[in-house]
């Protein structure tokens, strides 16, 4: 059984990576209303986070050049983006910190795993070559049979996002959920780069080396936040 | 699992009151709050220090525009000095430092918003602010959606 992918006239792609970061909004300021936090706290940190994600995902990906300015996204980018975002704001406005940041770090796998839809239907970041069941066949420019690697993306993120929910709920101690989240999520995103067209067999290929530099980026950036602000829960 | 006893030391109040206050650290929220208790000469300090934080905010904003043009143009004669395709380092450092500028205008205007809730420049800069990045992403949809169209009806040039 095979996936058959069809050419479309205007690709999907860019409407649904943007309805997916509306959607992940949308779930972190419900969560975050649904905690308490002021309406003042949520309105600012989603505009910081939102300008902190757009320029990090074009920071990576974004370069002024001789021939121009060039342009392009980096998922990664707006990942570090966004905690970066609700880091300041957090150090800014100090109200319930932890909850925002904890709102946000569970909404991303899920902005991840929807946007990873677009990817499907357009292609892009698609698997190893691949006629087995449930392979994935596209005529547009990336025309081949591959394994349908951006699928078990999707379902392994929106996972994550359920496991998250679970554990926040769960843990009294936000900050420390927060870390297992990151400590799950980092070594998942790194195991599923060996599946990838690009990853070039090796043991570490430099995908992964961007994987690793993120996902290390992100746990300090936590920890420094968690220490300027003072977090305890004793 | 962690005891539920535990509690943040710095934010959560007794479950009958209401209103969310934060004591430690929340300058904003008692900013807002006891704004109409400031004297005269307080409320003239507190309107300068908004008005600079507001002004610094400003130049960050638009600076991101002229740095952009000052670094295209380095960039572009370092290539004709040594003919190679581009100077690497130079276009990344110059691309963090564009939007490290404009990350901090929005920076220094949400803190002018927060610890000067009473400010009127500051709540002006947030809505035009607000108004150039909605312009700005309906901008990036719309060339991107145009660049798509131009290639679909490139064939082979």
């Amino acid at each position: 059984m095979q996936i058959i992918i069809p050419e479309f006239s205007r690709s999907p792609y860019a409407l649904i990576v943007m309805l997916s970061v509306a959607i992940g909004y949308a779930a972190a300021i419900f969560r975050m209303r649904k905690s308490g936090v002021n309406k003042q706290t949520i309105f600012y940190t989603s505009l910081l986070s939102f300008v902190c994600t757009m320029a990090g995902s074009f920071m990576l990906a974004f370069k002024i050049t001789s021939e121009g300015i060039g342009i392009g996204f980096s998922g990664l980018g707006a990942a570090v983006g966004m905690v970066t975002g609700v880091m300041i704001s957090g150090i800014i406005i100090r109200d319930k910190p932890d909850i925002v940041m904890t709102s946000f770090v569970v909404s991303a796998p899920l902005m991840y795993g929807l946007a990873k839809i677009g990817c499907f239907l357009a292609g892009c970041c698609h698997g190893k070559e691949y006629y087995g069941p449930f392979a994935v066949v596209y005529s547009n420019e990336h025309a081949g049979s591959y394994f349908p690697i951006q699928l078990v993306d999707m379902v392994i993120f929106i996972l994550l996002h359920v496991f998250a929910l679970l554990i926040t709920n769960k843990m009294k101690n936000k900050v420390r959920s927060i870390y297992i989240i990151l400590g799950v999520t980092i070594p998942i995103r790194f195991a599923l780069e060996y599946t990838r067209y690009y990853h070039d067999g090796s043991l570490i290929a430099s995908g992964q080396v961007t994987v690793l530099i993120a996902g290390v980026l992100a746990l300090l950036m936590i920890f420094i936040w968690k220490k300027v602000l003072k977090i305890s829960y004793n | 699992m962690d005891n539920n006893n535990n509690q943040p030391a710095y934010m959560y109040q007794p479950p009958y009151q209401p209103q969310t206050q934060y004591v430690q650290g929340n300058n904003a929220t008692l900013g807002i709050q006891q704004a109409d208790l400031y004297t005269p000469a307080e409320q003239s300090e507190r309107r300068k220090k908004a008005n600079i934080l507001c002004i610094i905010s400003l130049v960050c904003q638009f600076a991101p525009e002229v740095l952009a043009g000052i670094f295209s143009g380095i960039a572009e004669s370092i290539d004709d000095l040594s003919s190679n395709s581009s100077f690497e380092p130079l276009t990344y450092v110059s691309s963090m430092i564009v939007f490290a500028t404009y990350v901090a205008s929005w920076v220094l205007m949400i803190i002018a918003r927060v610890k000067y809730k009473e400010s009127k420049f500051a709540k002006v800069l947030m809505w035009v602010y607000i108004g150039i990045l909605a312009a700005g992403v309906i901008a990036i949809i719309l060339v991107i959606a145009m660049c798509a169209y131009m290639l679909k009806d490139c064939h082979g040039f």
